[in-house]
């Protein structure tokens, strides 16, 4: 069903007020959201117990610095919530939850996911910036939106072909469809999803055509874009020597694998003791090249991480946000994730009931491999 | 100017490929020394991530050689390492590298005729492809 809630002609309003109804009628005992920092430079998600918090909620903030999923992994990694949390996530970040599900990283139980519609995010940098100017990102986000323009969005955002959440969200959050000012829309997509909102006595507004028409073209026109710049990136990388160059300001400092919501291992390969050293190994790797790079193996990490999680990768862009140097991260794990993750038939984030690829097999594929 | 003399890497199965080799050899077959055999215990515990390296650092092929499939030791390791494989080829072919030099084969224990036929095939192939580029580049 779809409801809709308005306070104020202000969507964020009207969403802290969902938000806040969950906790008083005690439907949830926390809710994971990002609030906006006391500096109005930023916005992160924190663990909310106290209603009063969520003053500081604004769950479309257009900024993301951190994966909201890998934040569930870190609190459920252990033992599973007895108590009752939502978790107000955004729909790429929705598609890693649910990787991180499958790897047995994240426990679902008593989670309540509320996915959220997403146009996009500023860089943390470009956002904090913009306050520090003397703007209002959100303002300016909204307008954006409105007059559906891309510029300050995220490069990886201004490609991707998901802006609503998948059929995993519970409720979603919504403002596609609507002309942005008056409310929110609540649609329901679970069991679960649909009790609260009657709990909530929300009523259901019936269909809302212009949300299907609206959510399409941009789906539409951000497909055709990331298939360009896709295409682009695999010609741009083709061949050892410009695979090289796409990643000759790497220095190695591994911040992509650690921002990686599906780089899960706690002993990552990269880290271990496989890669300490002695003189020797240095003179002969060196002697058979004439040099050896410092630090060593920059290229077998990228690729090495291709093989690893390739195939789980939703694009989210995490890595390249992590990227001291502004290499491009996204554009190229994406690229040859689809690409990898293809050959098994398989899309990160779509079933919960898929497998990952490399944690199957079938006895009878791939025929063309060994003889 | 002496012949190229490739180098090859490979990672075989205890139970089966590196049976077979150990046959080839008592059964005095001949098959060209190109090949740099590693025993593991099945090609289901190669990571992607060994044969990358090896090709990084300079190996002219790689093969992963393991039991048939349905015959593996450990009733499923060879249908993992099949699909690291076809991964890591897909990986290779989309960035443009050589993923022909990359082979997976299945040789069972009583097969040493086929480890020599086999071996022979890929060091000649290998010899026809030239040396492998990357194991020139200072910087990977």
């Amino acid at each position: 069903m779809i409801g809709k809630v308005n306070v104020k002609n202000d969507i964020v309003k009207s969403s802290r007020k969902f938000l806040r109804d969950l906790m008083e009628k005690k439907i949830v005992d926390a809710i994971i959201v990002p609030l906006v920092l006391d500096s109005g430079r930023g916005a992160h998600p924190a663990f909310v117990t106290n209603t009063s918090m969520l003053d500081k909620a604004n769950p479309f903030v257009p900024v993301m610095p951190v994966s909201t999923a890998n934040e569930v992994k870190r609190i459920t990694r252990l033992k599973p919530s007895d108590k009752k949390i939502a978790v107000v996530i955004r729909p790429c970040d929705l598609r890693n939850y649910i990787e991180l599900i499958k790897f047995k990283q994240i426990d679902s139980s008593n989670i309540i996911i509320i996915g959220t519609d997403c146009y996009g995010v500023y860089d943390s940098e470009l956002y904090k910036d913009m306050v520090d100017k003397g703007k209002d990102p959100f303002k300016d986000y909204m307008d954006l939106i409105i007059s559906n323009k891309e510029n300050n969005l995220r490069r990886a955002c201004t490609t991707c072909k998901t802006p609503v959440p998948n059929k995993y969200a519970d409720i979603i959050m919504g403002f596609f469809g609507t002309n942005k000012k008056d409310g929110i829309l609540l649609i329901s997509q679970t069991e679960n999803g649909k009790n609260i909102l009657d709990e909530l006595k929300i009523s259901d507004i019936g269909e809302v055509p212009e949300r299907e028409k609206e959510v399409n073209k941009l789906i539409e026109t951000r497909t055709k874009k990331w298939n360009e710049i896709k295409d682009k990136t695999l010609k741009e990388v083709r061949g050892i020597d410009n695979l090289l160059k796409y990643f000759d300001t790497c220095i190695d400092c591994h911040n992509c694998k650690d921002q990686c919501p599906i780089c899960f291992c706690k002993e990552c390969f990269w880290e271990s003791p496989v890669f300490e050293f002695t003189p020797p190994d240095y003179f002969e790797w060196s002697e058979k090249k004439g040099a050896v790079r410092l630090p060593t193996d920059t290229l077998f990490f990228h690729l090495g991480r291709l093989a690893h999680m390739s195939t789980s990768c939703t694009g989210c862009g995490f890595c390249e946000d992590a990227c001291p140097k502004n290499i491009e991260l996204q554009r190229l794990f994406f690229a040859v994730g689809e690409e990898t993750s293809k050959v098994f038939d398989y899309e990160p984030g779509r079933n919960l009931e898929e497998k990952p690829p490399l944690t199957t097999f079938r006895e009878e594929e791939l025929e063309e491999m060994g003889e | 100017m002496a012949e190229f003399e490739p180098k090859i890497l490979g990672f075989f199965c205890n139970w089966c490929t590196s049976s077979a080799a150990d046959l080839a050899g008592t059964s005095r077959i001949h098959y060209p020394a190109n090949v740099r055999p590693i025993r593991v215990w099945c090609s289901g515990t190669v990571d992607p991530a060994y044969v990358i390296r090896g090709l990084l650092e300079g190996a002219d092929s790689v093969i992963v050689g393991g039991c048939h499939p349905g015959d593996c030791h450990y009733i499923n390791g060879n249908y993992k390492a099949r699909r690291r494989m076809k991964l890591i080829k897909t990986i290779f072919n989309t960035l443009g590298l050589e993923d022909d030099r990359i082979y997976l084969k299945w040789i069972s224990a009583s097969e040493g005729v086929k480890f020599a036929k086999t071996m022979t095939e890929i060091t000649k192939k290998t010899k026809e492809m030239g040396p492998n580029l990357l194991g020139k580049k200072w910087n990977v």
